[in-house]
């Protein structure tokens, strides 16, 4: 591989890594902070963002893209759900006022994917009923679930209706997980669960 | 030494060489092979699938993993690395702080979960994904917004809210054209071909016939247009991406509820619809109507279409009253636009201590007759806010966001004080939700906050000038007098 494609490649490498750091930064900030040739870099941020793996703000500032949401789930085997989970997380939240969560979680840790957190909820410690359901397995061997806090004092036909919504939306997620094949190599490595809540 | 060919044996074709994948394209393929295959892949499988040599590819390897972007610490195998988690991590949070910044803080208390209209159950579109990819580019976009009518103080609403969405996301809009096509099928194709020829990179379209869009439609989306209905449209025939509205069904049943549990099951009911070429006026009376039928006490004196006009409803009803047929125990509106006008029908006829319990709101109007009159009064806004959220809807649309193929703008069933019904019980009573210190005209599930007035409202957006608003000023005040 010649010198300047190895040049290409690293720009790749470190824009990806830096913008998972502190994303929000220009190409040319980028550039000169992490010392590479300004042509190369954005020539590179065009491709990452034609690709989806970054994309830029009215600013021109890079941002991680669409695709990075299915690479994070892809870990845990839930790569195909990314795109439904970012798009009907809100909608489960607006349409039940309840705070909407996934969950993924194998037999030792949980890990919380995406929240949504309703207008009434200040985020604290909170007594409100909580309620779930099931999404389904990976190939991983991970298990995802859906999980509403309601409203205080929520009502029982409330917490019946809320409870249904979920199941609707349990089920378009399930659906991404239809055919799906069995693991190619292994299980989410141990070292980057980062994000494990509990 | 050189092989000697055979005489008269032609030389073998060689295959044509193959131009070599830039290494960096190798990676960002890589990268999305990753997402592909849920997180993991064989290194020869990757060398299989990206055409990139063996050699290439482990160097490529390195530098990524240099990088923590994948994890080649299994023998053979291709990994995430823990920087590619910390992006779609960062990604999360991004969105979870864009969605905060839209939740409006509540204005009102309300009795039941607000918003909670749990359209997931009824409607199975709300839970189905477009896919936008195909729409994906950079900001700022060129918006525009092709409205079918502006012929009364709701559609003057609905362009406020748009407008105010181009207001609220400047960073995000270069410019935001209105055309109204003032009911004329004909005249709303040129609109939306002109928007086209301007160079529009999405359009918010509220449809008066949709048969005759389809083909326009059709032609901006092979043109990497998307389109997002908002209001009006049949969205099983038109091209788009997203349909924003309000479920109209249900704003029928449970007005057509209320109504016919507060006669106790017994009476004549007046049913003035909307404008019949709209699917909303429709799908409201098909829903009020499947209620009606399951009580055999109540008859249906008529069926008059008001194209949701008071003076049509005024006209109608006052026409009824005179001719002293039977009488009328209660009046089914779809909106207050026409139910102000059988109202002040009533009060011209001199009835104005036994008015019928009537149905409709939106218009302030509506509410400060039945409050001021005393006559029981339930409706179900139709909010104007959708406006705001088709707007927001085909940002996320061109920044290739998936959104919900059917998105449920929420809203509040109001009834005036002391008439809940067994099975209606409102969100708000009508005195919590009039707006006594605004102009009659004011539409008031707008979204556009409590001190919006129609008739001052003014707007600067990247497309308008002298901060004018689209909306037609003819429009305005049409309820004065009578």
């Amino acid at each position: 591989m010649p010198a300047d494609e190895t040049a290409g490649v690293a720009a790749v490498a470190k824009l990806l890594a830096r913008v998972a750091e502190t994303p929000g930064r220009t190409v040319a900030a980028l550039a000169a902070e992490l010392g590479l040739r300004r042509s190369t870099a954005f020539a590179v941020a065009a491709i990452l963002d034609a690709s989806g793996l970054l994309e830029r703000d009215a600013g021109r500032r890079l941002h991680p893209g669409p695709i990075t949401a299915r690479l994070r789930l892809a870990r845990y085997g839930f790569g195909a759900m990314a795109d439904k989970a970012e798009t009907l997380m809100p909608v489960l939240r607006d349409d039940t006022d309840a705070s909407a969560s996934l969950f993924v979680s194998d037999t030792e840790r949980t890990f919380l994917v995406v929240r949504r957190r309703a207008v009434w909820d200040g985020g604290g410690e909170s007594v409100s009923r909580r309620i779930e359901a099931p999404v389904g397995r990976s190939p991983a061997g991970f298990a995802a679930r859906l999980s509403l806090v309601l409203r205080p004092k929520a009502s029982e036909a409330e917490a019946r209706s809320a409870a249904a919504c979920m199941g609707q939306v349990a089920a378009a997620l399930a659906k991404t997980l239809e055919g799906k094949a069995a693991p190619t190599v292994r299980r989410a490595s141990r070292s980057s669960a980062r994000d494990a809540v509990r | 030494m050189k092989r000697k060919r055979k005489p008269g044996v032609a030389p073998r074709a060689r295959p044509p060489a193959r131009a070599p994948v830039p290494g960096r394209e190798i990676a960002v393929g890589l990268m999305l092979l990753l997402a592909e295959l849920e997180g993991h892949v064989g290194t020869g499988d990757a060398a299989k699938r990206l055409g990139a040599p063996r050699s290439s590819l482990n160097r490529i390897l390195r530098i990524l993993a240099q990088a923590q972007l994948v994890d080649l610490s299994v023998r053979g195998s291709i990994s995430l690395g823990s920087a590619t988690t910390a992006l779609g991590a960062r990604r999360d949070e991004m969105l979870r702080s864009e969605d905060e910044r839209r939740l409006a803080p509540r204005r009102k208390q309300l009795n039941r979960a607000p918003g909670s209209s749990y359209a997931l159950l009824r409607i199975a579109d709300c839970a189905q994904v477009a896919d936008t990819a195909r729409f994906r580019r950079t900001p700022k976009f060129r918006l525009g917004f092709s409205n079918a009518s502006i012929d009364n103080a709701w559609r003057t609403a609905l362009v406020h809210s748009a407008e105010y969405a181009a207001v609220r996301y400047e960073n995000l809009i270069s410019s935001f054209s209105v055309r109204h096509a003032r009911l004329d099928a004909r005249r709303q194709t040129r609109d939306i071909e002109a928007l086209l020829a301007s160079g529009v990179d999405g359009l918010v379209l509220s449809a008066h016939e949709s048969e005759a869009l389809v083909e326009i439609l059709g032609q901006a989306e092979r043109r990497g247009v998307p389109t997002v209905v908002v209001d009006r449209g049949r969205a099983e025939i038109l091209p788009h991406v997203s349909f924003v509205t309000c479920d109209d069904r249900m704003i029928g049943d449970i007005t057509a509820r209320w109504l016919a549990e507060r006669l106790r099951g017994r009476g004549s009911l007046l049913l003035l619809p909307g404008l019949i070429e709209a699917e909303p006026a429709r799908r409201r009376l098909e829903g009020a109507q499947a209620v009606f039928a399951r009580y055999p006490g109540l008859r249906i004196l008529d069926v008059c279409w008001t194209g949701w006009r008071h003076e049509r409803g005024r006209e109608i009803v006052a026409a009824k009253l005179a001719g002293r047929g039977e009488p009328i125990d209660g009046v089914w509106c779809d909106s207050g636009l026409q139910a102000v006008g059988s109202l002040r029908a009533y009060l011209a006829a001199g009835r104005s201590g036994a008015l019928p319990p009537h149905t409709g709101g939106d218009l302030n109007l509506a509410y400060k007759l039945a409050i001021r009159h005393g006559v029981a009064q339930a409706a179900v806004d139709y909010p104007p806010a959708m406006g705001l959220r088709s707007v927001e809807v085909l940002i996320e649309v061109l920044r290739g966001r998936s959104v919900p193929r059917r998105v449920e703008v929420p809203t509040e069933i109001v009834v005036t004080r002391g008439d809940a019904t067994r099975s209606v019980r409102p969100d708000l009573w009508s005195d919590e939700h009039v707006r006594w210190d605004l102009p009659d005209d004011l539409i008031l599930a707008s979204g556009l906050g409590p001190s919006y007035d129609p008739r001052s409202y003014r707007v600067h957006y990247k497309g308008n000038r002298y901060n004018r608003s689209a909306a037609d000023r003819a429009a305005r005040s049409p309820y004065a007098g009578g």
